[in-house]
């Protein structure tokens, strides 16, 4: 996935995103940085084609395997969303039907993208809970979202997202609303699954500590702007950019 | 769970009853007998005659047909032509939403009776003209039943995120909002029954001699005082079917939102 030359503006013509470029790799885990406000998550909006209608692309293109931004319309999208470009977001319990249970929900999603029948959808759920560590399956897929805790659901939607085996998975603060623990624990199996079906992913994050441990390479954005984009170590040992460097020192705090 | 089962077999029933009531109605409803004019009930006669000596309990069998496909013709219309322009104006947003709205406005500010009576004297007289031109009016309820529910779904994290896995608009129509919509259209029948058989009663719905309940209605009216029994077997056949379709409707509507 590549951008290029990409420019948000809000209706008063103020830049949200600046210019961005970012050439992303296939495979790779890539983590977008930056404070509140920097547009990590309108960058996520674009990727995605779910721009709120009060910001408008001004200028640039995304390439997208084959497909360019001015081809993907809707119904495009409708097509890439679920195998190819998924989203993880920053509220697991918003994220499921909370009076649905949790089996019926995987097994919905598994069979509206891959036609498999029911008793398949159901091993294919299994299979995933398991791999993201959470063992108890029949009395997960038997529950209601509100029954399990924040750290868990997380990692049931993340066992959703990749059933699908999307080839682009955006995660938008993905840990951002759990404890240090599940924190963890959700990184954890983000890694293991994406190292498994190799995947790529875009992680947004405002935690460099976050961004260090599970990406391959950090883009750090600052106002909009692209200030750094370097493999992890780089930018992490040596910052070019006076905005990383307080970023860095800032973390120290924590 | 038990109670919607009963009562999903009762309107089966009921719907059954009304296509084969022909083949058990005892007497041809068309067939006058100058000697049973206004016969209360008796035991071969069970519910007696009408104003013409035809026999009522045959015309009630009869109507039932006419009466209840006229009653889910028009929902059909209706409820068809709504959910589709409200889906529409839901998920498209923008120009097609204030389009299809502003025509519903326009439409409402009719009164449905002089719209009813406008249509049917440029089509002529009929049940399928009343029906049409209702539909032509009614639909508006449902799309913005249907318009609403759209949007307010469409606000919810989890449809964001359903749709992020790959759940189409047709998908979260069906799983979201058909269970809502079916239960108005259930709730909507007594509604419809009891207007269409009002149109009959104004002489804009079947036509007779051909029995519906409404029209049995309309044509005993005169009779009221001297032969009641006239009037009140077609609006106590109305009434339970009301009734049923209501309780069906709402019983549907506790179990979808119960949890
Ligand atoms: N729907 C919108 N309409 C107008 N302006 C918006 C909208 N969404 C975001 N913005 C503006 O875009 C800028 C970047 O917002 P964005 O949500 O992308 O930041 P962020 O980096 O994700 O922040 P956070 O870490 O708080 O999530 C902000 O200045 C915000 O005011
Ligand atoms: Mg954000």
């Amino acid at each position: 996935m590549r951008i290029e030359a990409l420019t948000v503006v809000d209706d008063n013509k103020n830049k949200i995103l600046d210019n961005i470029n970012l050439d992303v790799q296939e495979g790779s885990i890539v983590a977008i940085v930056g404070e509140s406000g920097s547009g990590k998550t309108t960058l996520a909006n674009v990727i995605l084609g779910t721009l709120p209608s009060m910001l408008k692309i001004e200028s640039g293109t995304i390439v997208y395997k084959n497909h360019y931004l001015e081809d993907l319309d809707n119904k495009v999208y409708e097509k890439l969303y679920g195998s190819e470009l998924t989203a993880i977001f920053q509220n697991p319990s918003s994220c499921l039907n909370p009076i649905i249970k949790i089996g019926k929900q995987f097994v919905e999603t598994i069979s509206s993208n891959i036609y498999v029948d029911k008793t398949n959808a159901i091993s294919i759920a299994k299979k995933m809970l398991k791999k993201t560590n959470l063992h108890n399956t029949e009395k997960i897929l038997d529950s209601y979202p509100f029954e399990l805790s924040r750290g868990m659901l997380q990692r049931v939607n993340i066992a959703i997202m990749f059933a699908l085996n999307p080839t682009l998975v955006i995660a938008d603060e993905p840990t951002s609303s759990l404890d240090v623990l599940s924190q963890k624990q959700v990184l954890d199996e983000m890694l293991h699954l994406s190292s498994e079906s190799k995947n790529t992913m875009i992680i947004i994050t405002h935690s460099l500590s976050v961004a260090s441990y599970i990406a391959d390479s950090i883009v750090v954005l600052c106002k909009g702007n692209i200030v750094e984009y370097g493999a992890k170590n780089q930018v992490l040992n040596s910052p070019q950019h006076g905005y990383t460097q307080e970023l860095l020192s800032s973390a120290m705090y924590l | 769970m038990k109670k919607l089962y009963i009562l999903i077999s009762i309107s089966i029933f009921l719907i059954l009853l009304s296509i084969v009531a022909p083949y058990l109605a005892p007497n041809d409803p068309l067939e006058i007998d100058f000697s049973r004019i206004l016969a209360p009930p008796d035991e071969i006669y069970w519910l007696g005659g009408d104003h013409l000596g035809r026999y009522i309990f045959s015309r009630l069998l009869h109507g039932a047909r006419a009466t209840l496909a006229t009653a889910f013709l028009m929902i059909a219309g209706m409820s068809i032509l709504g959910i589709i322009m409200g889906a529409v104006a839901g998920f498209r947003g923008g120009a097609s939403d204030t389009l299809i709205m502003r025509i519903g406005d326009m439409l409402l500010a009719f009164p449905e009776i002089v719209f009813v009576i406008v249509v049917v004297g440029m089509l002529g007289v009929g049940i399928f003209n009343t029906i049409i031109a209702l539909s032509l009016i009614w639909w508006v309820k449902y799309s913005r039943i249907t318009r609403v529910l759209v949007k307010k779904e469409l606000s919810n994290n989890y449809i964001h995120a359903a749709r992020m896995s790959g759940a189409s608009d047709t998908r979260i129509l069906i799983r979201y909002i058909m269970p809502v919509l079916i239960v108005q259209v259930c709730l909507n029948i007594g509604t419809i029954i009891i207007a269409l058989a009002g149109f009959s009663f104004l002489g804009l719905g079947v036509q007779p001699p051909a029995p519906e309940w409404g029209n049995m209605l309309s044509e005993s009216r005169i009779y009221i005082q001297t032969a009641p029994h006239l009037m009140i077997y077609p609006g106590l056949a109305i009434f339970l079917v009301v009734v049923l379709f209501n309780y069906f409707g709402e019983t549907l509507r506790d179990m979808l939102t119960a949890k």
